[in-house]
């Protein structure tokens, strides 16, 4: 836990997030019918949409600026500008670009690529790989060095899908290729692990956590993806090539095919 | 009156159930895979029951209606296992359970957590099932009394009280936290006038943010952030705030037997 000074330092800044936050909220709320006519009903005041929103807002601002004034009242303006100075400072910029803050934007870019990138737009199995095996290649080896060469390749590679989904490139390919975003990740996939052998081809400990992390990448999302998807029948956010593979093999359509 | 005959209806029913194999059979077995999906965050044991309701297919009525309450019941303990060992709620009733279970998983003390978490779970469901089958039909004309007054208050006290007793802090910080989770459930199309509040347009938050996504979100993500940035090594007993919380006495060992008071 951070020493008291800090924390009350920190109380500061947190407090005037609260607050704005509060403020945003309320301003959002005043933007909600009152008493006026919504779908074509007119309203009292204490049925509005708005009432609730204004109470969490109102109460929001005043515990942050509660909360602010508190940290203010321990450590005093000196410190509250020292703070300030340190956000201008160089050292911003160390933090900024340490060890620390490098392994939480890996964490973070993965997070998010999963879930606002991938998930939506590519076959379940192919995602879930697409975010194991850099997510436990990156932080697996314990290696500073290598998780910077990893992470720059694997935010180009994030980059350049946001490029190909928001210029519509996908759906060209989709015309041209049968499940060619799909074949498209999994290209990327290889060049990933291509790229990762290279670094940690020379040591062997190194190797046999690199084989491990393709086994787990691989074999997790199979083998919970495959009872979701075909004991319990729930259906994956986006099926595609992966899933059009298993489905056939699994409904044994060559043999429909064949007959 | 009415609570003998139902408390009689009750135990009639209970020996009638224990005293058959199969009921046996199938509640030990329903309430382990209860436990299976409780513990797997994100699997939430309403969830268990809709996705095993299709093993009770061929089950006759009183043994369905067995097997679903006993992965329920499974399920919503099951959820303290995740809580306890990995600080991620597998459940939204196991919320509550991370605060302590972790601090003392970390502690090098997860076996008695467990054990206090299935004691307690144990008690409680014996206790709340005595109540249900007793007191219902007079608990149902207070409930029926609640209004969105009443709701409200209610709402309002809980957060001031769990705001005042959880905070390690300054007690402000436990309320802004409450008030920040009653705005996350502002989030959907209001109930009255069916007006979207704070859906920025996008559809699939008109019906409200789910309570496990939160959830995992609130306790999951920074946990894991924060064993990755920090290079916690997972197993070890580590030097948290949650040790300083329970237990001012430092704690420098890697080992978990190091950090047991002597």
């Amino acid at each position: 836990m951070l020493d008291k000074a800090k924390l009350r330092r920190a109380d500061i800044f947190s407090g005037a997030v609260v607050f704005l936050f509060g403020l945003w909220i309320v301003g959002q709320a005043f933007r909600m019918p009152m008493k006026d006519s919504f779908g074509g009903v007119m309203n009292v005041w204490y049925v509005s949409p708005a009432l609730l929103p204004l109470f969490i807002g109102g109460i929001l601002m005043v515990l942050g600026f509660m909360l602010s004034r508190a940290g203010l009242k321990t450590v005093g303006f000196g410190e509250l500008k020292n703070a300030l100075q340190w956000l201008g400072s160089r050292r911003l910029l160390w933090f900024l670009t340490s060890d620390g803050s490098m392994r939480f934007y890996a964490v973070s870019i993965l997070f998010l690529t999963l879930v606002f990138l991938n998930l939506p737009r590519i076959d379940f199995f192919v995602s879930a790989v697409f975010f194991l095996f850099p997510f436990i290649t990156l932080f697996y080896f314990y290696d500073d060095f290598l998780l910077k060469k990893l992470l720059a390749l694997y935010a180009m590679g994030a980059a350049a899908f946001i490029l190909y989904f928001s210029l519509g490139i996908d759906a060209v390919a989709a015309s041209l290729v049968p499940f060619g975003t799909d074949l498209l990740a999994v290209c990327f996939l290889i060049l990933y692990g291509l790229y990762a052998w290279k670094w940690i081809r020379p040591d062997p400990s190194r190797r046999r956590k690199y084989r491990i992390a393709i086994t787990m990448a691989i074999v997790a999302p199979f083998f919970i993806g495959v009872i979701f998807k075909y004991f319990l029948m729930v259906p994956m956010p986006k099926e595609g090539l992966i899933v059009a593979v298993l489905d056939y093999l699994w409904y044994l359509e060559f043999l429909i095919t064949r007959i | 009156m009415i609570f003998f005959e139902q408390l009689g209806t009750y135990f009639q029913m209970l020996v009638y159930h224990v005293s058959n194999p199969v009921h046996l059979a199938i509640l030990f077995g329903s309430v382990l895979l209860g436990i299976i999906f409780g513990a797997l965050p994100g699997l939430t044991s309403t969830l268990g029951v809709a996705l095993l309701t299709a093993i009770t297919y061929g089950m006759d009525t009183g043994s369905a209606m067995l097997c679903l309450l006993a992965i329920y019941v499974g399920g919503t303990y099951g959820g303290s296992y995740s809580s306890i060992l990995i600080n991620i709620p597998g459940t939204a009733a196991s919320a509550a359970t991370a605060l302590d279970g972790y601090a003392l998983a970390l502690k090098g003390e997860a076996g008695r957590a467990i054990g206090l978490s299935t004691t307690s779970s144990a008690i409680g469901t014996i206790i709340s099932m005595l109540f249900l089958v007793t007191v219902s039909p007079i608990v149902l004309h207070f409930a029926l009394q609640f209004t969105s007054f009443e709701f409200f208050l209610l709402a309002f006290f809980g957060i001031l009280i769990s705001g005042t007793l959880t905070t390690p802090d300054l007690v402000i910080k436990g309320w802004i936290s409450g008030f920040l989770g009653l705005f996350l459930a502002c989030v959907g199309r209001d109930r009255l006038q069916f007006y979207p509040r704070f859906t920025f347009g996008i559809p699939e938050l008109d019906s409200g943010i789910e309570v496990v996504p939160v959830l995992i979100g609130a306790f999951g993500i920074p946990q894991i952030i924060q064993v990755l940035r920090e290079r916690i090594q997972i197993g070890d007993v580590q030097k948290t705030a949650a040790n300083h919380s329970l237990n001012s006495r430092p704690l420098s060992g890697t080992s978990p037997r190091s950090c047991v008071p002597p």
